[in-house]
C-alpha cells in the first residue's frame, strides 16, 4: 500500500504510528497522521503559517487531543476528577515527564492499526496525488487527504480556529 | 462549579462512558508508575500482587520484563 509514498510521506506514517503507540492509542487516526506531518513537513508548516496559525500552538493542540483519545479531561471533570491536577501530582511525585512516560510504558509491541478515518485520509491522499498526475504520494497529498475527510484530524484544526478550507487551498497551491 | 455538577448529573451515557474509559486508562497509568516504584524500593512481585489483589503471575507478566 505504501510503495507509492515518497520517503517523507512514508516516514510521516511511521511517525504517526509511533505517536499513537507512545500515547497508548490502539489505533492510528487522522490526528496522529496530521501531527506527524505538522512536526516533519516544511510545506505543511508553511501552509499553516500562511493561514495565520502558529505551528507550535497547533502541535500542542493536536498533542493534547491525542492524549485525550484515552483520557477525556471533560468526562473526568464531570465525575469530579481534575485530570490536570492528577498529572501535576504525578509529575511532582514521580518526576518530570513521569506522566507522559507511563502512558506509553506498558503498551504492546504490536503495530497499532489504522482507524477508519485514517484509512479514508490515506485514500483521499491517493486521489490528491492523482490530481497532480504524479506517480507518487507526497506528504502534501497526505495532508490534503487528511484535511479532506471528516475525523479527529480536521476536527482538531477547526477546534483550534483554523480555516481548514484556506489551509487546503494553500497546500494545493491553488 | 455549577457546570461541573450539571455535567455530572446530565445522565448522558456518552459522557459517562468516556469517563469510564478514561478512568481505566488512568488506573493503568497509575498502576504502572506505582509498580515501578515499589520494585525500585525492593518490593517482591508477591507483595505487589497482594496489595493489588491479583496473582503474582499476573503482575509479573504485565510488568516483569521491564524491571
Amino acid at each position: 500500500m505504501f510503495e507509492k509514498f515518497t520517503k517523507p510521506a512514508r516516514f510521516a506514517v511511521i511517525d504517526a504510528a509511533q505517536i499513537a503507540q507512545g500515547s497508548g492509542n490502539k489505533r492510528v487516526d487522522s490526528r496522529h497522521l496530521l501531527l506527524a506531518l505538522v512536526r516533519s513537513d516544511a510545506k505543511v508548516r508553511a501552509a499553516l503559517t500562511a493561514v495565520g496559525a502558529e505551528v507550535d500552538a497547533v502541535d500542542k493542540h493536536l498533542t493534547a487531543g491525542v492524549e485525550n483519545n484515552e483520557l477525556d479531561a471533560e468526562a473526568l471533570a464531570a465525575i469530579g476528577i481534575d485530570l490536570f491536577e492528577v498529572k501535576r501530582r504525578v509529575n511532582e511525585q514521580f518526576g518530570e515527564d513521569a506522566w507522559q512516560a507511563a502512558g506509553g510504558a506498558k503498551r504492546s509491541k504490536k503495530q497499532p492499526r489504522f482507524s477508519p478515518d485514517a484509512k479514508d485520509a490515506l485514500k483521499a491522499g491517493l486521489l490528491e496525488s492523482m490530481k497532480d498526475e504524479g506517480r507518487e504520494i507526497a506528504a502534501s497529498h497526505l495532508a490534503l487527504g487528511i484535511l479532506g475527510v471528516t475525523g479527529p484530524g480536521s476536527d482538531s484544526l477547526e477546534e483550534a480556529g483554523i480555516d481548514v478550507r484556506a489551509l487546503r487551498e494553500q497546500l494545493a497551491g491553488r | 462549579m455549577n457546570e461541573l455538577t450539571d455535567a455530572a448529573t446530565s445522565n448522558d451515557p456518552a459522557e459517562g462512558l468516556r469517563a469510564v474509559r478514561s478512568l481505566r486508562h488512568l488506573a493503568d497509568r497509575l498502576e504502572a508508575l506505582q509498580v515501578e516504584k515499589a520494585r525500585a524500593e525492593g518490593w517482591s512481585w508477591q507483595a505487589i500482587a497482594d496489595v493489588l489483589n491479583v496473582s503474582r503471575q499476573a503482575v509479573h507478566k504485565k510488568y516483569g520484563r521491564r524491571s
